[in-house]
């Protein structure tokens, strides 16, 4: 498996993961707490989005370190015609999702709804993007 | 194009080259491993230039390399 297979893979469970997390424990909040602090939001955000930060570090890291020696050749035009593919499909449901978020949300919701809904978009754009990226290596 | 497929003669050329590896070819084209791999089974249709230089290195012409031919010798795919 090549090394950007290998990132898609991670990157997209770690996405599912922690961007689910994050959602469920807002759901549950809010049954919780109807109305936390902007601290306690802001708070949970960070810690999700630096989650995330520290996993696609170190998986780029590993990835690298992992990398042998022998083989010199490490990104193709494959490669790059999959990542082609992959970021022009998320690019349209990035855009479809933003298009919803910047025209019709402000008209019927407020604060942190909005910004849930594009952390949402991105969160989607992100997993399309790795999905089409696992069957580019594996259909070819 | 329905019907027609890019298919190739690489696993047969790289075995009558004394058995190069395709590591070693991606090597000498500038592929990955797996590129060649892909290529070799159908999976993926190289750039032109890239076909060129898989040629160069069997010392052949790109139509003894590559052909376009019918689906139909390939029912699977």
């Amino acid at each position: 498996m090549l090394p950007k297979e290998r990132f898609a893979w991670v990157w997209m469970t770690a996405l599912v993961v922690v961007f689910g997390l994050y959602f469920a424990w807002i759901q549950a909040r809010h049954y919780i707490d109807p109305d936390p602090t902007f601290l306690d939001r802001i708070g949970a955000l960070a810690i999700a989005l630096s989650t995330l930060a520290v996993i696609a570090i170190a998986t780029h890291l590993y990835l690298r370190l992992r990398r042998g020696g022998d083989e010199e050749v490490q990104e193709d035009e494959r490669d790059r015609a999959i990542e082609l593919r992959a970021t022009t499909i998320a690019y349209y449901v990035l855009m479809a999702g933003i298009c919803y978020v910047g025209c019709m949300l402000p008209f019927t919701e407020t604060g942190w709804n909005i910004v849930h809904a594009a952390l949402q978009s991105i969160a989607i754009a992100e997993i399309v993007k790795c999905v089409v990226t696992v069957r580019g290596y594996r259909k070819g | 194009m329905p019907g027609k497929r890019l298919a190739n003669d690489i696993r047969a050329l790289r075995f009558a080259a004394g058995e190069m590896t395709q590591a070693e070819l991606g090597k000498r084209v500038g592929l990955t491993r797996q590129t060649i791999a892909a290529i070799e089974a159908g999976k993926y249709s190289p750039t032109l230039e890239c076909a060129f230089r898989i040629a160069d290195v069997f010392e052949k012409t790109l139509d003894a390399v590559f052909k376009w031919e019918d689906t139909d010798h390939f029912p699977d795919r």
